[in-house]
């Protein structure tokens, strides 16, 4: 008999988790919301489930509905995808409790992980460089005494926040006070509390993806930058970094490692550093699949969701024996395409896709969940693509990705297409300058158009538009005078 | 034919022969740069493209309730038009500046009542937040347009609402 995986989760990753377990010869049986019924995992499931409503809570949020649905249908797994449960240990704990196999790292890795100020401590006892950071907060009265007369700007985070969310910078000691109070509104982040810790606008940001099984073997890829980001969203990665030397590159993969092997972390996973001045400073682990894991595949080609269903079983990792780096072949980009409106101050945009289209090369992958016809809610963050583009050179792979971007069509929905288009254009990053604060330090919001031909053209198709426009009301008006009741009277009254 | 229009707050002429439909390449003046237009694909009896000196250019136009031009979609990058003139005849449009700020607080995208701090009849400070909004996992903190009491709260938490729906009211 087949196994079954259960997948609570929606999108590109939905997609991806059913294509290949799949073909791994696995039963996919997915879980989605009403909002999805007419998304694409929908019809590529071997069988799906709806959850009664859309709200996140009782639908991909409700671990007991996800629960008794794979106690109802006997699945062998569950693949959370990533976000929602992906990184909950309690829902990890409750599905082995049931012998479900939950494909990501056990319950009490996840707990490790999750608490980020626990696992810093660890680290800096370990002797690693670690990001400053503060104790935790509860209650804004609390601020002061955790330090924050200290060095600003610094960066407000739930202390088991996850995807952006919450996340704030403040400038100053009034603006930091109000953030943590307005934080502390929120119920559950005065369950478990908020801290704070330094914000380098000029550093970089650097994650190393890793696969490390039982027998403490690991398998080390090239070093993803991600630092590009506009509300705590990466929308810009490259792999490898323009700005590691081979010594600092080292030092991470050695960092990584002692710092897992402390914690014992079995699976896939990002160890997450901040790069500044040749000094790396431990920030924090991601343990779940990611949208950037599609830059390792290209890296090793290989599929990773195989190899982290492979490594849940407690099978060792093929080919590895001890710690091997692998050397990147290739510069590989990836984009994340948004449905926002980049003219009006990136306001998610929803609706329904009149027109979709793309024309890829080889060194393309465009990975969405659109066709014409689909609808995009607003149930859901606004990622709905991501794109990626390699080559041998850096200068290339920039090159070839602003001319894929040229060959997308999405009408319906305004997407931030052009603000990527602009972004790749940008001096700055094709130099390399890839820092943490680039949307502000150095790209120009106001120049998301306008060169001086551009201007013209548009000023063309403005009159055409008002001429056209004219001679239909002259039309229209010649029709309503033919109606006129006066008129046919006129021309043959015999008078 | 002559047109007058701001076009991202500059002034550009434009001159249109008055027999141009466009069916066929036709010359226009802009500034004084010639260009010619034709068009390329329609639908609905709404244009969708254009040649512009042979390059084809995807469009979309974008107007305000009154059918007056508002900005222009070209390679989805967007210009915004404000006025304009033809001829002498002014079809001259300036937007209402409401001096007194309003207490009516409206939806500005479809999303969900994440948290509602106030209740009726609360009296809420200026910039105070009064309710959070959720889309698309951004969250947005609605503050109360001036102080005052709320005289009408329009969502209860974890309703999902449409876009222009009415959030709250001060008075």
């Amino acid at each position: 008999m087949k196994e079954k995986v259960l997948i609570p989760t929606r999108g590109v990753i939905a997609l991806d988790i059913i294509n290949s377990l799949n073909s791994m010869g696995m039963e996919t049986l997915l879980m989605h919301s009403p909002e999805d019924s007419l998304t694409l995992p929908v019809k590529l499931a071997d069988r799906s489930f709806k959850f009664y409503s859309s709200r996140l809570e009782d639908s991909y949020l409700d671990s007991e509905a996800i629960l008794e649905k794979a106690r109802e249908v006997h699945a062998d797994y569950v693949h959370p995808g990533y976000g929602f449960l992906a990184e909950n240990p309690e829902f990890s704990k409750l599905c082995s409790d049931n012998h479900i196999r939950f494909i990501g790292p056990e319950s009490r890795v996840l707990a490790a992980v999750e608490d980020k100020i626990q696992l810093r401590q660890t680290a800096a006892a370990l002797g690693l460089p670690v990001l400053k950071f503060s104790e935790l907060i509860r209650s804004p009265l609390d601020f002061d005494a955790c330090g924050g007369d200290g060095n600003y700007p610094i960066i407000i985070k739930p202390l088991k926040g996850s995807g952006g969310r919450g996340i704030r910078v403040a400038d100053y000691r009034r603006d930091a006070q109000e953030q943590v109070a307005n934080l502390l509104k929120r119920e559950e982040n005065v369950r478990n509390g908020v801290f704070f810790e330094e914000f380098r606008p000029y550093a970089h940001h650097i994650e190393i993806p890793f696969f490390r099984d039982v027998k403490d073997n690991i398998l080390f890829l090239p070093e993803i930058e991600s630092s590009i980001q506009r509300r705590f969203q990466k929308i810009f990665q490259e792999s490898p970094s323009p700005n590691l030397d081979e010594r600092l590159r080292a030092r991470l993969y050695e960092c990584s490692q002692t710092l897992l092997k402390k914690i014992n972390y079995v699976g896939l996973g990002y160890v997450e550093f901040i790069v500044e001045n040749n000094e790396c400073l431990f920030s924090e682990i991601n343990p779940t699949f990611q949208i950037n894991t599609l830059i390792s595949e290209v890296h090793l080609t290989s599929n990773f969701l195989k190899k982290q269903v492979v490594i849940s079983r407690g099978e060792l990792l093929h080919n590895v024996q001890g710690v091997r780096i692998v050397k990147p072949k290739h510069h590989v980009l990836l984009v994340s395409l948004m449905a926002e409106d980049p003219y009006r101050n990136f306001l998610p945009s929803t609706g329904q896709i009149n027109h979709f289209f793309h024309y890829s090369t080889i060194r393309n992958v465009f990975k969405t969940t659109l066709y014409t016809g689909a609808r995009v809610t607003p149930m859901y963050d606004p990622f709905i693509g991501k794109i990626l583009t390699y080559a041998v050179e850096r200068p290339n792979a920039i090159n070839d990705m602003r001319i894929f971007l040229d060959n997308i069509i999405i009408r319906g929905i305004r997407t931030n297409l052009v603000f990527l288009k602009h972004l790749l254009e940008n001096k700055d990053l094709r130099n390399g300058e890839t820092i943490i604060d680039f949307l502000h330090l150095k790209f120009d919001f106001s120049k998301l158009k306008n060169t001086e031909e551009e201007a013209i053209v548009a000023a063309a198709l403005l009159a055409a538009d008002f001429h056209i426009d004219n001679r239909k009301k002259d039309y229209r008006a010649k029709l309503e005078k033919m109606k006129q009741p006066g008129l046919l009277k006129r021309l043959f009254s015999p008078y | 034919m002559k047109y007058k229009f701001y076009l991202d707050k500059k002034v550009v002429e434009a001159e249109i022969a008055n027999s141009a439909t466009f069916h066929s390449p036709t010359e226009i003046k802009i500034d004084k740069n010639k260009l010619e237009i034709l068009i390329g694909e329609v639908k609905d009896e709404e244009v969708l493209s254009f040649f512009v000196d042979n390059k084809l250019r995807q469009v979309e136009f974008v107007r305000d309730e009154n059918g007056y031009p508002e900005g222009i979609y070209v390679d989805e990058e967007f210009y915004s038009a404000s006025l304009l003139k033809i001829d002498r005849l002014f079809m001259y449009k300036e937007k209402p500046v409401s001096a007194s700020k309003s207490g009516v607080v409206r939806s500005f995208i479809p999303g969900y009542i994440k948290k509602i701090y106030f209740q009726q009849q609360a009296r809420v400070e200026e910039n105070d937040i009064v309710l959070i909004h959720e889309a698309m996992k951004m969250e947005n903190e609605i503050r109360a347009p001036k102080s005052g009491v709320i005289k009408a709260l329009g969502v209860r938490e974890g309703d999902n609402i449409l876009a222009n729906h009415l959030l709250f009211e001060i008075d």
